[in-house]
């Protein structure tokens, strides 16, 4: 095995990803497998029915199912996933406001879609609410862990793509809205606060734009030792 | 190994390829299962870089050159045309440095105030119009192939400026003078980001990815008042080990980049992050 080979090399790490998409989690998911990486999901369903923490055992991974990442919620399954694997050595973050990039009929959109001078207000506090307080809850109890190792990973993810809504049929495109933007430009900026504050536990953090083309390559090389002297960036702004 | 990070065949020219890191590069495009070709103005250094690298079974060639010569890089496209058919990936990593220098380096590190136009000249010459004409002369067989990756070696210089404060009171190896890092040197490299970001957006059409790496300083047995405080700059503590920049290089050569184009990718330990 040469040099980059050990570097890129996921053997026995445990790798946490927290998503409101599936999808994408489990695109990533395979992909650290393939790099001997041991990837548990935590999918934060939107789903009032789940009052329990629900498991999806995959053949290679768990998917763990979460109605919201409230702090009790990411407690319980933090506790969960150390009596299991007694570590975690990289945290995946990546919440979005429309998963799928896509606004379907069963979403309520009333002005989600609105300019900046008409936007209401309600819909903003929400949307920053919901990807800022889970991406700071999921650092601050997961980061615990790695501060109690002295050592750890995390990547936030965050999605340049589009939305699109169908419409008489017909699928348009739109810029998403000011709170998407905003909610970003505040993560990479919490991302490198992160990055100067933990870098004394030898946690490194970073942040990756993502685009609607494969990333796996990106993440592989983030979350490896082959990034070990990278903390604070934000790849493909 | 994964293998979105392979570049099995692809002919990989290195500029600079014989200096500490760029012998680094050579290795590891080998490791990745790319053919490296060496530019580099050191022919002895060539020679033994070379040497070690067909010992691994590898088809490695090197040619001596100055990169701000067009003339000279023209005809070093044709004779890699010759021999290998085509230009895949262009790593422009050459640098100037005062170990470099017939002087070596009286000049090199004076001030701002007093620095001398020739020299500022020359690090433009070499740091930027050099990287220019390689990219101009080899990004023209990636045009026609419609495919190709350059990858501009800058630095977390060409982001921010450099804190004159760790150099007061350290002598320079070379001339023994005052150590300082040169006016040019941030002014180029910053040029070469917005180079790669203007390249990048011209050539996309062409299936040509143009990067730019951001590198922090990487410890070469520096003065250890100087290591202290330059690690006191950055946030991981401490500079870059020789072989940390492998990945980032892999990353941005192979497929495992293929969605970043006009992109920077800044790996300094978090120096420019606070």
């Amino acid at each position: 095995m040469n040099e980059l080979s050990k570097k890129l090399d996921l053997k026995n790490k445990v790798i946490v990803i927290l998503s409101n998409e599936i999808n994408p989690s489990k695109v990533y998911a395979n992909e650290i497998i393939k790099s001997k990486g041991f990837p548990v999901i935590i999918y934060i369903k939107n789903n009032d029915k789940l009052k329990v923490i629900k498991t999806i055992k995959n053949k290679n991974y768990e998917i763990l199912c979460i109605s919201e990442a409230n702090k009790n919620n990411l407690k319980n399954i933090k506790d969960k996933i150390i009596r299991k694997h007694s570590k975690i050595d990289a945290l995946i973050n990546r919440i979005s406001i429309v998963p799928g990039h896509k606004i379907t009929k069963k979403m309520k959109i009333n002005g989600f879609l609105n300019e900046p001078e008409n936007y209401p207000i309600e819909i903003w506090e929400k949307n920053i609410k919901f990807i800022l307080n889970n991406i700071f809850l999921s650092c601050q109890i997961f980061g615990k862990i790695m501060i109690l190792r002295n050592k750890g990973v995390i990547l936030n993810i965050l999605s340049s793509s589009n939305i699109n809504k169908i419409h008489n049929k017909k699928e348009i495109t739109y810029t998403p809205p000011i709170q998407h933007f905003v909610a970003q430009s505040s993560i990479v900026n919490f991302t490198r606060y992160i990055a100067t504050h933990w870098s004394e536990f030898n946690i490194r953090a970073n942040c990756l734009f993502e685009n609607k083309k494969n990333s796996t390559g990106a993440i592989i090389f983030m979350i490896s030792e082959a990034s070990s002297y990278m903390t604070g960036s934000t790849l493909g702004q | 190994m994964n293998k979105q990070f392979e570049i099995n065949n692809k002919v990989v020219i290195i500029t600079g390829g014989a200096g500490m890191l760029g012998t680094r590069y050579a290795n590891l495009v080998c490791d990745l299962g790319g053919i490296p070709i060496i530019i580099d103005i050191d022919k002895d250094k060539i020679n033994k870089v070379v040497k070690k690298l067909k010992k691994k079974n590898i088809n490695s060639f090197g040619y001596s050159a100055n990169i701000q010569n067009e003339s000279e890089i023209i005809k070093i496209k044709k004779l890699i045309i010759k021999k290998y058919k085509r230009i895949d990936i262009l790593i422009n990593n050459a640098a100037l440095t005062a170990k470099g220098m017939s002087n070596k380096g009286s000049d090199f590190f004076k001030a701002l105030e007093e620095y001398p136009l020739d020299l500022w000249e020359k690090l433009i010459d070499v740091n930027l119009t050099g990287h220019f004409i390689c990219s101009k002369i080899f990004g023209k067989n990636m045009i026609k192939n419609r495919s190709g990756i350059i990858v501009n070696v800058s630095s977390e210089i060409g982001l921010i400026s450099p804190d004159k404060r760790i150099y007061k009171g350290i002598k320079n190896p070379y001339s023994k003078g005052p150590l300082n890092n040169p006016p040019p040197y941030s002014a180029t490299k910053a040029g070469l980001i917005q180079m790669s970001n203007y390249l990048s957006i011209k050539w996309a059409k062409y299936n040509v990815r143009v990067n730019s790496f951001c590198p922090g300083g990487v410890f070469d047995n520096h003065d250890k008042k100087f290591v202290k405080r330059y690690s006191n700059l950055v946030p991981m503590g401490r500079m870059a080990f020789k072989d940390e920049y492998l990945g980032p290089i892999a990353f941005l050569i192979s497929n495992a980049s293929y969605a970043i184009n006009g992109k920077t990718l800044v790996v300094d330990g978090g120096k420019t992050s606070w």
